[in-house]
């Protein structure tokens, strides 16, 4: 057993420093992913909620349409398919793309079930205060809906971490690509695919935990 | 010194504050409110009786748009209220954002924000329709605080509260926006019995200073003692309207008459063998 653990560690070490800078950049693209999302979710909760048709309707669409096909293939949609209209973008930004509006639809609905928490005459209370609209949903249901939505969201981000492995398929040289490569010269792939699980494992945990204890910290306030 | 900042302050008319003409209110096919009318005078406090179900909730929910009148008029602190569906978006939400600024309201349950602690439940809203700088609406709402014994509680978040303490508030929340009428729309009937008290007081104290309001209540000592006048609502129309010492004590409406001998004697209800008014 011992000496098994030896061999790997002596098999891996070399490439530890690439394939920590790799999940360094998985690390950059999930930071992106998962800001764009939260923007493209809230836009897209806020329509779906809005009681507008005009508006509720796109929404229902998106998220029908992103829920329903495979993120692989809304990948290859944005990085292979709009270059014939002429909308080119490097792998790096049509990946985050790609990634950010899936991650934002599981995140609209995800805000959606939080704002459907909210009883209404939380809203109305503040509307016959005189606050507009816009204010009681910002001052008065947003900040009770981020709370109960914090464990839904740290698994939301865990999966679009995990995610970005599937940019490979367009030549960004993250963790899962990168360590491909090192596989495709060292003919050692048990080692290093274990160890890039591994890597990811400790990312993946690291957030869900993080964001456990942010959410307590929000907690103890009421 | 009065728990209101400023009772009437500013009315710009010597008439009614509130005036409500011939007002309408269809669900679908259900009529709710048949054609009521009514004028509220700045200072007056006005109790609103009737069963379960008669449009009591409907008829104050049309005074602050809460709903939309099929049809009638609101005429409130000398200036007529435009509503409807053909007002463009954004008018319509700044007709309804000052209207409400002006029209306080308190319901069953208190509705207190509970990420918010007390003071900032009730500085909020004046805070964010400008009504001053920020020391003089945090000075003005601790007085509030003051006034109903809960200034230590200031910085307790709702959950920690009683229900009457919630209620009460719930109530000077609305108060710290100067409003110009009260609206309450059974603010008592979610309390624990031992509560009740707690909350009727304060507005019974609110009525003897001066605020003008519009009570739904079951409480029926309480609209006698309290409100100027009462009005007894059955089935969307309003049956019965006068101080509230004739209209309780002596109604002319069969309705109201049952209606009084239920409420009162609550026991008597199946040996009396009395129907649903
Ligand atoms: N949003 C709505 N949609 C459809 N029907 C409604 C709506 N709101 C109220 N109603 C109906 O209107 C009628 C009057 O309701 P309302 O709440 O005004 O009565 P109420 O006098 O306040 O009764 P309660 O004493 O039980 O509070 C009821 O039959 C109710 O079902
Ligand atoms: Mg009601």
């Amino acid at each position: 057993m011992f000496d098994v653990i030896q061999d790997w560690w002596v098999v891996v070490l070399p490439y530890v420093p690439l394939l920590l800078e790799a999940a360094l950049f998985v690390l950059q693209i999930t930071v992106c992913v998962v800001l764009l999302s939260w923007v493209v979710g809230l836009v897209v909760a806020l329509c779906r909620a809005s009681g507008v048709k005009l508006l509720e309707w796109p929404a229902r669409f998106f998220i029908w349409f992103i829920r329903g096909t495979p993120a692989l293939v809304q990948i290859f949609i944005i990085y292979f398919g709009l270059p014939q209209f002429g909308i080119k973008m490097s792998p790096f930004v049509a990946g985050t793309l790609a990634l950010a509006l899936n991650g934002g639809s599981y995140v609209a609905e995800i805000i959606r079930g939080g704002l459907i928490g909210i009883p209404n005459g939380q809203r109305e209370s503040a509307l016959a205060l005189g606050l507009s609209r816009a204010t009681a949903m910002r001052r008065v249901i947003l900040p009770q809906v981020v709370r109960v939505i914090i464990p839904p969201i740290s698994n939301e981000i865990a999966s679009s971490l995990k995610n970005t492995s599937l940019l490979s398929t367009i030549t960004l040289m993250e963790l899962t690509l990168q360590t491909e490569v090192i596989v495709a010269s060292t003919f050692r792939p048990f080692e290093f695919y274990i160890f890039t699980a591994l890597i990811y494992l400790l990312m993946t945990t690291t957030c869900i935990y993080g964001l456990q204890i942010m959410e307590r910290r929000f907690a103890v306030r009421y | 010194m009065p728990l209101d900042p400023s009772p009437q302050g500013g009315s710009s008319t010597a008439g009614p504050i509130l005036e409500l003409s011939d007002i309408r209110k269809k669900f679908g096919a259900l009529e709710v409110l048949k054609g009521v009318s009514l004028a509220v005078s700045p200072g007056e406090s006005l109790a609103i009786i009737g069963a379960s179900g008669s449009g009591k909730s409907t008829l104050l929910r049309c005074v602050n748009l809460f709903e939309q009148p099929t049809s009638g008029q609101i005429r409130f602190d000398g200036r007529d209220i435009e509503y409807g569906d053909d007002l463009w978006f954004w008018k319509r939400e700044r007709i309804l954002r000052d209207l409400r600024r002006e029209v306080g309201m308190v319901f069953q349950s208190y509705n207190l924000w509970p990420h918010m602690t007390v003071l900032e439940n009730i500085i909020e809203a004046p805070l964010q329709a400008g009504l001053g700088r920020r020391a003089e609406i945090v000075g003005k709402a601790e007085e509030l605080l003051q006034k109903i014994g809960m200034y230590e509680k200031r910085n307790e978040y709702p959950s920690r509260l009683s229900g009457g303490q919630q209620q009460r508030v719930a109530i000077i929340r609305a108060l710290a926006m100067e409003p110009k009428i009260l609206l309450l729309d059974e603010v008592t009937s979610a309390l624990d019995p031992e509560l009740v008290g707690e909350v009727l007081e304060l507005i019974a104290q609110l009525a003897a200073e001066g605020v003008t309001m519009l009570v739904v209540t079951h409480e029926i000592a309480f609209a006698r003692d309290v409100s100027d006048r009462t009005i007894f609502v059955h089935k969307g129309v309003i049956e019965e309207e006068g101080p509230s010492a004739e209209v309780l004590g002596n109604p002319g409406s069969e309705h109201a008459q049952r209606f009084l001998r239920r409420v009162l004697h609550p026991n008597l209800k199946k040996a009396a063998g009395v129907s649903d008014v």
